[in-house]
This record gives structure tokens, sequence and C-alpha cells, in this order.
């Protein structure tokens, strides 16, 4: 799922109807907008091995669109459940307020609760509003959801149709992956470091400086276990900054 | 299933149940530190790291086709010239192209 600003309890959003329709024909740009996204990824997983059970299980149990994609390289150098869980939860952890805000908007039952809760992302969050009943809320999460999980399922059988000799056998596969998290990785820095103008010299010398002791840890630990230490000290040197 | 993707599998299903699921059953009590961490430095520090480590696992491989494409790429993030699938676009089309007129 790509960022977006979250735009749910706005109290002067437009008026909807009730019907699924209405509610379909308002979800669908959002639907829409996430399909390439997971095509994208389901071609490169299969490029790298993935069956098309994996892809679809990923999207299933997984539903996040730069934890899909930056688990792709993770995978294929071996890296440990914990650093695939720092790395994803870093990532996603801006769920944490938003699915707390939304929780009153939610199904009372559990079961049911949970799943739609598991289905929340950045673009139904902007699609729902304060005021939106529980079943519009489930309309809108499953759809972008199932959209999300057969776009991934044609992504895969995609990637399997084109023959491997239109790519070439040195052909470096997993690069679209890479500027993709490249693009996610930059437009997150700066929607969470650039905010405040006056700090943004001692925020960037910190960036500098973390990335620096990143690239020094890589190359003293390696690309694997480089992870944990480096992200947590990244984490000091920009809390110094910020405070 | 391979065992990796496995790992990768439940990583990210308890990632789910960590921040999408469990904040709709409990009443979380955060200090404005420990959110101020949890929110923005934290995942910050990530992103740093995720850019190092893309950059050099790319110009190893591919040194001047890679570093040429990943800057382009971060500078059309930085200024928000195009959207994600616009610079996945142009930033592979650039690196491939690169490659190919390096021979």
């Amino acid at each position: 799922m790509s960022e977006v600003q979250p735009s749910a309890g706005d109290e002067f959003a437009p008026p909807f109807g009730s019907s699924k329709a209405d509610t379909l024909r308002r979800v669908a740009p959002a639907a829409i907008a996430v399909v390439p996204v997971s095509m994208l990824f389901g071609v490169l997983a299969v490029r790298t091995d993935w069956s098309l059970l994996e892809v679809v299980a990923i999207s299933l149990l997984g539903f996040s669109g730069s934890g899909q994609f930056a688990l792709l390289p993770l995978v294929e150098s071996g890296a440990s459940f914990f650093t695939m869980l720092l790395v994803t939860a870093s990532i996603n952890c801006r769920y944490l307020p938003i699915a707390y805000t939304s929780a009153t908007r939610l199904p009372s039952a559990v079961g049911k609760r949970a799943c739609v809760a598991h289905m929340l992302g950045d673009e139904a969050y902007a699609t729902e509003h304060e005021r939106d009943s529980g079943p519009r809320v489930c309309w809108i999460r499953v759809t972008i959801f199932t959209t999300w999980v057969i776009a991934g399922l044609l992504g895969a059988l995609l990637g399997q149709v084109i023959p491997t000799a239109w790519l070439g056998a040195d052909m470096n596969l997993g690069y679209p992956a890479s500027v993709v998290l490249m693009y996610l990785s930059v437009s997150q820095l700066r929607a969470r470091l650039w905010s405040k103008e006056q700090q943004r010299p001692a925020v960037l010398a910190a960036a500098v400086l973390s990335a620096g002791v990143a690239l020094l840890l890589i190359q003293l630990f390696g690309p694997v276990y480089f992870w944990i230490p480096s992200v947590l000290l990244a984490t000091f040197i920009l809390g110094r900054a910020w405070s | 299933m391979s065992e990796s993707v496995l790992v990768a599998i439940a990583a990210l299903f308890t990632t789910s149940c960590l921040v999408r699921i469990a904040p709709t059953f409990i009443s979380l009590r955060i200090n404005p530190s420990t959110q101020r961490y949890l929110e923005r430095l934290l995942p910050a520090a990530v992103f740093i790291n995720f850019a190092v480590y893309i950059a050099y696992s790319e110009i190893a491989r591919e040194p001047a086709p890679a570093l040429i494409s990943l800057v382009v790429v971060g500078a059309v993030a930085l200024f928000s010239l195009l959207g994600l699938i616009g610079t996945a676009v142009l930033g592979a089309t650039l690196y491939f192209l690169l490659i190919y007129i390096n021979g």
C-alpha cells in the first residue's frame, strides 16, 4: 500500500449514498490504484522463485505493499524472523494509531473485528469517514484487500508467462523492487523528518551520520546482521537531533 | 513453500497482528516520548538503513548504472515529481539502458 495522508474523521466530507453500489463507486479509485503495485510484487516474487501459493499467502496474511517488497531481498539473503519482523513492524508501525483511532467503526464480534482490522490499509483509511457504518467500513476494506490479492496473483501469473529468454539470464530482475523500496524509503524519510523546518540541518546531519554508521556496520557484520544494531544506533542518533 | 518464504509470511502476519489487530482490542496508553519513537524515529531509522542497504547491494553489482538510477529515483521521491509506478518505470528503464550502453 502506498503512503497517503489519512482523512478519516473528516466532518466536512461530501455526502455519500448508502447502497453497496455507492460504496463501491467510492472505493473504486483507491482499489484501482493498488492494482499495478500488487501486480509488480507478483511478477517480481515469481521471478525470484516464489510459487503462486506463496504470493497469494503473503498477500492474504501480510497485506502490506512496502512490507512485501521489503521482504523480497531479505528472503533472498536468508534473513532471520526477528530481522524481518523488525523491518516490517517498523515499516507498518504507522498503523498503530490508525488502527486505534478507527477501531470504533469496526464490528463488535471478535472474529469479524480482527479480520476487518487486518484489512486496514492506507487507501482504506483515507477512503473511510467517521460517520461510516460498520458494514460500509467492511465493504471498503474487503474491496481493496480482495483487489490487492487478486492483482498479486495476476502479476504472479504474468511473471510466469513472460519467457526468461526475453529478459536475459544475467538481468537483475530484483532491480525494480529496489527502485520501489528506494522511492518508498525516501518518501517516508521526507514525510517523517522534513516537517520541522528549523531542525532540518540537524536532522539532515543525523541522517547522513546514520547512513555512514549503517555502511560501516554492513562492512563489519555483513548485509544480514547489520540491521538491528544499525537501526537502534540510527534511532538514537535521530533522537538526539530531534530533541 | 520454502522455509525462507514461510518465515517472511510469519513475520508479516505477526506484524499485522501487532500493529493492526491488537490496537483494536486493547486500550493503549503511550507516553508522548515513546509514541514519538514508535511513530517517527524508529521507522525513519529503518528507512535510512533501507536506502543504504539498497544502494550498497545494487552499486556492488552494477556501480555506475545503479548509482545514477538510484540518485534519480531518490531525487524524484524527495521532490515528489512522480508517483510510485512512474518512478519505478523511470528508475528501472534508466538502469537497464545504462547497462545496455555500457555493453
